[in-house]
């Protein structure tokens, strides 16, 4: 290791935008949806001490999600499988503790796009087609496989649904744990529950924990200053770092005398007598996280004294995409999350983080 | 509306800090650091490995626990491999073997996942995740 | 050497002697000739980048010199190194870390480190406090005069540094007797160079109007 290369951290992306809730043309909607797995959701409500009752009811609808165990990947590409929940639906399925870097993973989004990365071993086997992926140097070592299951030409016994069929079931079976959500706006049909019976299935709730935060130190934000001015206004970075302190309730106070530490809040900022954290865990699916966005917004249809609340969303770091089909490595931190400010009047900033080789966001 | 405008910046390596979880290991029995001797032993490593001007860098303990011997550091961008790389090289606290363990790095503060979410994948096991539920 | 007060008052102004054991002007292009040319193009492609180092000791303590020697100096440099950079500074630097050439007499120093790890030499040298010989300490410290890539260079600047140091003597010159002797060693270390010996002389006559 050279002297110049000490000082060097890895690349990392953060993708600040600025809009308006209600404007037509806002993308907010757009890339919560794009972002298919999410594992914590937390927001944060400063001056506020109880949750206002259709927060509170949404948070209570974010629905279950299941975890079926050793399902063959085979299952999902099957044609009872596609037609009974892939096309009447969104679909999401992510495999479990399977880690990006080492393992085989698989993830199906709700286009109906099955991603499989699989290491070169596996990818050999295989025998489809896929590309390299970004996260392996000159030497190759990891594929990413893509199937549209929804493909006019993955129709049943066409030569391509065959081969598929044939690879995963015969050449290379593989198998994952799988989270699975569905989401259908229509009321019918079989659930996931019945289909995978003969698995072993488990509904699971998502975990929800409340906290109120006493005497707060809160920075000041102008919703239309992306950058912040000294003395005036804290940045996004600012305010993402604070965020960072909040959430893992870490202590603001800045003594000078403290030998351990010399975070403090950024400056300017207020105290907060106190503010409402909320966080939710499990697999989320962005459908859920619309709704409570709007939620969220719909609580400055009252006067309120906050002037801004956070809502945090945590991608898998194991994620084999992050937006959309980009794809999503680990690296050093495989961060991989958003971050809405929503402000009093409904202008809101959307930070975006992903880290390493990722994509850009969208 | 007026106010919409629409505004996006895009910021490459623009983070000024660093976010480490770490955990030491030490042999079972004896005597566990507090959080000051800890600081203490992550500026001891610094020093050893990178002098003075390594035991210069600012490092923050944001979070300690002495039960699991896990810690969350936060160190200013540049000087990110410094540390990690006098953490790994550290083996001795007060004579007794040790070894810190880097979990996850981060660039920014609001990356953190609790421990039992996401999985470290290359950098170290976790304590094995226990299911969301 | 000296560019202080201390060094002015005495009465023959040491940098007389050539600075380097340079060999002439008309040594080097035989021994160039005589190289063979296989290995030079070889060396030009493989070759290790090393940065030169020039630097002065300056003590007040007279005895200090004596114990100007590779070893002493040597020591006292690492050892500031692995201070102040550690065990990962002392190692980049010891990658082949010389004293290249000691001049005991001027107090002049050149050292040899990788090109990569200069920056933390240059930054380690200032915590050289004091240089230690027979078990005696003599306070002293290291000036650096110049970094450069090759000892020619250093050698060059060397001549050019100490020739502005004598005429900055001749200025400050009291009585006759020093004026003759910094003029006649000023006369001798531009012989040095015979290209820039022109130039020398009216630099001369350009102080001496003074």
């Amino acid at each position: 290791m050279l002297p110049a290369q000490l000082g060097r951290a890895p690349r990392h992306l953060l993708v600040c935008e600025r809009s308006h809730a209600r404007h037509p043309r806002s993308r907010h909607a757009a890339h919560v949806r794009d972002h298919a797995y999410s594992c914590r959701v937390s927001f944060l409500i400063p001056e506020c001490g109880v949750l206002p009752e259709v927060v509170k009811s949404t948070i209570a609808d974010i629905g279950d999600y299941y975890l079926v165990r050793s399902l063959p990947v085979h299952e999902l590409v099957t044609h009872e499988f596609i037609d009974a929940f892939v096309k009447k639906g969104s679909c999401y399925a992510l495999s479990y503790k399977t880690k990006i870097d080492q393992d085989n993973t698989a993830a199906l989004l709700p286009n109906g796009k099955l991603i499989l990365s699989v290491d070169k071993g596996t990818y050999e086997e295989l025998g489809l087609q896929g590309r390299p992926s970004r996260y392996s140097g000159k030497k190759v070592m990891r594929y990413i496989i893509t199937i549209d299951l929804t493909d006019a030409g993955f129709q049943p016994e066409s030569k391509k649904h065959n081969r598929v069929l044939w690879a995963l079931k015969e050449k290379k079976p593989l198998e994952f744990d799988f989270l699975l959500a569905w989401y259908n706006t229509g009321a019918e049909g079989s659930t996931l529950m019945s289909y995978f019976s003969k698995n072993q299935i488990q509904a699971l709730k998502p975990k929800i924990t409340f906290s109120t935060l006493r005497d707060l130190q809160c920075p000041v934000l102008q919703s239309n200053d992306l950058q912040g001015k000294p003395e005036e206004s804290c940045s996004t970075e600012e305010l993402f770092e604070w965020l960072g302190a909040v959430l893992n309730q870490v202590s603001l106070d800045n003594k000078s005398s403290s030998f351990l530490s010399t975070y403090c809040c950024p400056e300017p900022n207020t105290v907060v007598e106190k503010a409402f954290l909320c966080t939710i865990t499990g697999f989320i699916i962005p459908e859920k996280i619309i709704q409570l966005l709007e939620q969220l917004c719909s609580y400055f249809s009252e006067p309120k004294l906050a002037y801004w609340l956070t809502l945090t969303v945590h991608g898998f770091a194991d994620s084999p995409v992050s937006w959309r089909e980009s794809e999503h490595g680990f690296h050093k931190g495989g961060e991989n999350l958003y971050n809405f400010v929503i402000f009093r009047n409904l202008d809101y900033w959307l930070q975006m983080a992903v880290g390493a080789h990722d994509d850009c966001p969208p | 509306m007026a106010a919409a405008a629409f505004e996006r910046r895009v910021l490459r390596r623009a983070a000024e800090h660093h976010y480490l979880r770490v955990r030491l290991e030490l042999p079972d029995g004896g005597a566990r650091p507090n959080a000051a001797q800890f600081k203490q032993l992550v500026v001891t490593a610094l020093r050893e490995l990178h002098g003075e001007v390594g035991a210069a860098l600012p490092v923050d303990v944001l979070t300690y626990e002495e039960k699991t011997l896990s810690a969350i550091l936060r160190v200013i961008s540049s000087g990110l491999v410094k540390l990690w790389s006098a953490l790994t090289l550290l083996g001795f606290y007060q004579n007794r073997r040790c070894a810190f363990r880097v979990l996850q790095v981060k660039p920014c503060g609001a990356g953190w996942l609790p421990p039992d979410v996401s999985s470290g994948s290359k950098l170290g096991r976790l304590p094995k995740p226990t299911a969301f539920s | 050497m000296q560019g202080g007060g201390a060094a002015l008052s005495s009465p023959c102004p040491r940098p007389c002697t050539l600075p380097i054991g340079y060999n002439g002007g008309r040594a080097s292009p035989i021994g160039r000739a005589r190289r063979p040319p296989v290995p030079r193009a070889a060396a030009a492609m493989v070759r290790f980048k090393n940065r030169y180092v020039l630097c002065e000791v300056v003590s007040e303590d007279p005895r200090c010199r004596k114990c100007i020697e590779d070893r002493a100096l040597g020591l006292a440099v690492r050892d500031a190194i692995a201070r102040v950079h550690g065990d990962y500074g002392l190692a980049c630097c010891s990658i082949s870390f010389t004293v290249k050439y000691l001049n005991a007499y001027t107090g002049t120093v050149l050292l040899r480190c990788r090109k990569d790890s200069y920056r933390l030499l240059c930054s380690a040298l200032p915590f050289v406090r004091y240089l230690e010989s027979r078990a005696q300490r003599y306070p002293c410290f290291l000036n650096t005069l110049h970094v450069g890539g090759t000892i020619r260079t250093c050698q060059k600047f060397l001549i050019q540094y100490n020739r502005t140091q004598l005429l900055r003597l001749l200025q400050n010159c009291t009585n006759e007797e020093e004026r003759q002797c910094i003029q006649k060693s000023l006369l001798s270390c531009s012989l040095t160079e015979e290209q820039s010996q022109s130039g020398d002389e009216e630099e001369d006559d350009g102080t001496e109007t003074d």
